[in-house]
């Protein structure tokens, strides 16, 4: 093996010559996808006026607006409404995935398909089917009076109480699937370890398992909490204008009112809290993967 | 058809691929590029073929300057280590692709393929794909693919080091007799001393990007030009020394420690006090108080027995000497035994010290 | 053990919105009600019959296929020129093509909406394909990524020897080798082109309504078990799509 001599690979070619490959996915990226975001960000710093956007003058109105205490409120509801859904998510995926961990690989994949489903159908659908089960005269509500534990029917929708449900379902595997991988890569020697020591059940888990796999859990949870608080078909057909969330107001503003500078302005600021959750969630990931490997542990 | 590289360079940043390389090899002529892995062999081989652009320098084929005529259109046929079998193609369609990127006409592709299935014993595997077939037959594809063209230039790139030792042996045989077969110019690559001498009608040893030494396998054997050149080519003993005094045609040698021997003055008599290098190939020590100009008692050290041949490490001294001695019955001195070893002076090869 | 219970609940409860939706698909009453029993196939009857509904349906496959294609085709060179080649900038402009993931719906919903109007493309088909190439380009790399990477360079060489051109080459050699990963990116970027909603709700007027816009105008209006079959339809399509997926392997790479 002339292993030195195979690392220098080919490369005759002409120094344009990749650029006739990646030019043009850049190109379209950047008229589709770059210059769209670019504008919209320049016309939320345009004052909006009867005739439209303004753009001789300059401001940070939109900004400010932001502030009000209508729009303010929403983005509380909206904030509160996505940490539920994640704490949630949390407190219902940990025992599932603890539990499918310990299951043959056949059904690990099985399980894992089912838990997947919500995310490859799609989101309207799913709206509908909830819709289904949670209507005034749902499925819910109808088993519920039939057994005559209820007389009235309960309002489940069209809430922020049909907002978690749906987002619960809808964005469960994003936290399930990151904290499965972390569970499965969890050295079991580790736990025999604690168990040698004396450790018992829920101590295990305290000490050991919890401690091991959280820096996965937050990335999961936080990611999930980045797409609560963006989602917008599913507030929108199980919360309805009852309960606003920060998209559905974006949507009203854009195109009901066409005040496209503070809807800009919102779409901004969403962005920005977006890729600032992300960050974090990428941070966490790679500050646990440091962790959950200490010297010479197991590959 | 000829080929010949004058000067040619190539860096990869500040590292010398090929440092100013000058070689002729001559139509039909089987010539390897020999050295380890790094010595810019592969490097020199796919300059050749055009898929790497050299710095400087030209590459000419039947006098024709190729240095700038892109890959394709060069017409050199590359087997390369890893064969680069098309994965989904069939064995008939992969030795076809260069007929056909050539734009011949089907009948033709068809009967020039069956011709070299034929070639390389390969009769009635046309319709497999590689991954059906073994590591030595993917390894005739290859070659077939390569010849069907009917290429300026052959070029192999350690064609036979993915395989075991007895396929290797067997290839060997096979890729020298269809080479004289086909009559084509061919260059291989290797780090395999015994494969290049089993090959080549020539050789060229490579060492960090520079040609050292350019001959006969029995040149870069008997007259090593480095000691590089001596090291690669085979186990030696070397001794560092000072001409003392010349002789006519021999001249004495002394190490640091004061051990002296003959050497013989061939071409350029050594001036005295001049340092010099000499080589001596285990196989010309000789085991016998025969009269030799250089006898001496030595210590056996260690023996390997290796079924036809016997190594000997021997104390001479302060000096450790290699001798190679043939099994012709009785058997040899044991370790520890004190035995007469001895050599001719034009059993040395002398370099020059740098 | 109630870990195992608590999963089968878990697990019950993530199927039961959709089969909740086949199942009333298949039932002829107007309202769903259980118990029920009875089978028909009327409402997919229903579905057919109306046209708007079918319309959708053709303007989805219209432009999942497009978008997807011409994205897959993008995405094919770009991954062609991100493997095979070394140049400055190659980690940064990687990162640029996978970040319209990191991009919510919402906000490029509505940069498009401004941005589309301000060029008069507003409810356009091609201003959709646009929208749709952008979202769906990071699914469609990844697979193809991953399977170029796989092929070694030397075969290509190889092919360019033997006298092939580069674009020979990459038509007879590279290409179909990566057929797998190819396919994979078109299946998942048609996927997620057909299942977008929320850029689509804010960029595209009337005369462009996807199926599932024309599902989520429905739903804001009325339940009526038409949208039941076409939902129960839509969730087969899908599942025959993701069948094909893991057969030839283009969930792994995407799996998240």
């Amino acid at each position: 093996m002339s292993g030195t001599d195979a690392t220098i690979q080919g490369q005759g070619a002409a120094r344009w010559l990749p650029a006739v490959f990646v030019l043009p996915l850049g190109i379209v990226l950047a008229l589709g996808f770059l210059w769209p975001l670019f504008d919209g960000t320049v016309n939320s710093f345009h004052p909006f006026t009867r005739a439209g956007i303004d753009r001789s003058t300059w401001t940070l109105e939109n900004y400010a607006k932001l502030a009000d205490s209508f729009y303010a409120g929403i983005l509380w509801r909206t904030i509160r409404v996505s940490l539920i859904v994640t704490l949630l998510t949390a407190a219902l995926a940990y025992p599932v995935a603890l539990y499918i961990v310990g299951l043959s690989p056949r059904g690990q994949a099985f399980y894992l398909l089912i838990y997947m489903t919500p995310w490859l159908v799609n989101v309207v659908v799913k709206a509908f089917g909830w819709s289904l089960l949670l209507s005034a005269n749902g499925v819910i509500n109808q088993s519920l009076k039939a057994l005559g534990i209820i007389e009235t029917s309960m309002r489940l929708m069209l809430n922020e109480t049909g907002i978690v449900i749906g987002l619960t379902h809808g964005h469960f595997i994003f936290v399930l699937l990151p904290l499965w991988a972390a569970l499965s890569g969890l050295d079991p020697n580790l736990r025999w370890a604690a168990a040698n020591l004396g450790a018992r059940g829920w101590d295990i888990f305290r000490r050991v398992t919890l401690p091991l796999t959280l820096p996965a859990l937050m990335a999961g949870l936080i990611i999930n909490f980045t797409m609560n608080m963006t989602a917008f078909a599913t507030p929108a057909l199980l919360g309805g204008a009852r309960a606003r969330v920060v998209s559905f107001l974006a949507y009203e503003v854009n195109l009901v009112e066409l005040n496209w500078p503070l809807g800009s302005a919102m779409a901004v600021a969403m962005l920005a809290i977006s890729l600032l959750l992300i960050w974090l969630s990428l941070r966490t990931a790679s500050f646990g993967s440091r962790r959950v490997r200490p010297e010479g542990a197991s590959p | 058809m000829s080929l010949e590289l004058k000067s040619l360079r190539k860096h990869f940043g500040a590292v010398k691929a090929i440092d100013d390389v000058s070689l002729a090899v001559g139509d039909g002529e089987f010539f390897s590029l020999l050295g380890p892995s790094g010595c810019g062999k592969t490097t020199l081989l796919r300059t050749i073929a055009g898929i790497l652009q050299p710095d400087g320098g030209t590459i000419a084929l039947d006098g024709r300057d190729i240095t700038r005529v892109p890959v394709h259109a060069r017409n050199t046929a590359l087997v390369f280590q890893s064969y680069a079998l098309f994965p989904h193609l069939t064995v008939f369609e992969n030795i076809a692709f260069g007929l056909r990127m050539r734009r011949e006409k089907e009948a033709a592709i068809r009967s020039r393929v069956v011709e070299a299935l034929g070639l390389v014993r390969l009769e009635g595997m046309g319709e497999r794909l590689p991954a059906q077939i073994s590591g030595g037959q993917q390894q005739r594809v290859a070659l077939a693919r390569a010849l069907v063209v009917r290429p300026a230039l052959l070029l192999l790139d350690e064609p036979l080091s993915n395989l075991d030792a007895r396929l290797r042996e067997e290839m060997r045989v096979e890729i020298r007799r269809i080479q004289r077969a086909v009559g084509i110019t061919t260059i291989l690559v290797t780090h395999d001393i015994q494969e290049a001498f089993a090959l080549s009608d020539r050789i060229a040893v490579m060492n960090q990007g520079r040609a050292e030494q350019i001959g006969s396998p029995a040149d870069i054997y008997l007259r090593p030009a480095t000691q590089f050149v001596a090291e690669f080519a085979g186990q030696i003993n070397h001794f560092a020394v000072r001409v003392e005094r010349v002789d006519g045609a021999r001249a004495q040698v002394a190490a640091s420690d004061g051990f002296r021997f003959w050497i013989a003055s061939i071409g350029r008599a050594p001036a005295v006090g001049s340092e010099l290098v000499v080589i001596l190939r285990p196989e010309r020590v000789r085991l016998d108080a025969g009269p030799h100009a250089n006898r001496f008692t030595a210590t056996v050290e260690d023996v390997t027995y290796l079924g036809g041949l016997t190594i000997y490490r021997l104390a001479l001294g302060a000096h450790r000497l290699l001798a190679q001695a043939q099994n012709l019955g009785a058997p040899g001195p044991s370790p520890g035994a004190t035995v007469p070893v001895g050599w001719e002076p034009e059993d040395g090869v002398c370099l020059v010290r740098n | 053990m109630i870990l195992r219970v608590f999963n089968w609940v878990m697990a019950a409860v993530m199927l039961a919105p959709l089969v909740l939706i086949v199942w009333m698909s298949f039932t002829p009453a107007a309202f769903f009600r259980l118990p029920t029993t009875e089978f028909s196939l009327r409402w997919y009857r229903e579905a057919f019959n109306y046209p708007g509904f079918l319309n959708s349906f053709l303007l989805s496959l219209r432009l999942a296929g497009v978008s997807a294609a011409i994205a897959t085709f993008l995405a094919f060179l770009a991954a062609y020129g991100l493997v095979r080649f070394r140049f400055p900038g190659k980690g940064a402009l990687e990162a640029f093509f996978m970040s319209p993931l990191l991009v919510p719906g919402v906000v490029y919903g509505i940069a498009m909406l401004q941005f589309v109007n301000s060029l008069g493309l507003y409810n356009t088909f091609w201003a959709l394909v646009l929208a749709h190439i952008a979202i769906v380009v990071p699914y469609a790399l990844r697979p193809i990524h991953a399977q170029l990477r796989a092929v070694p360079e030397d075969l290509e060489w190889a092919a360019r020897t033997l006298g092939a051109t580069r674009t020979r080459t990459l038509l007879r050699v590279t290409f179909p080798i990566c057929a797998r990963g190819v396919l994979s990116g078109f299946l998942l970027a048609f996927l997620i082109s057909f299942a977008e909603v929320t850029v689509v709700i804010f960029m595209t007027g009337p005369a462009y309504q996807t199926l599932p816009i024309r599902i989520y105008n429905y739903l804001t209006d009325q339940i009526d078990p038409t949208v039941a079959a076409i939902s129960a339809m839509l969730i087969g399509l899908s599942l025959v799509l993701i069948l094909i997926l893991d057969r030839i392997g283009g969930l792994r790479p995407a799996a998240k």
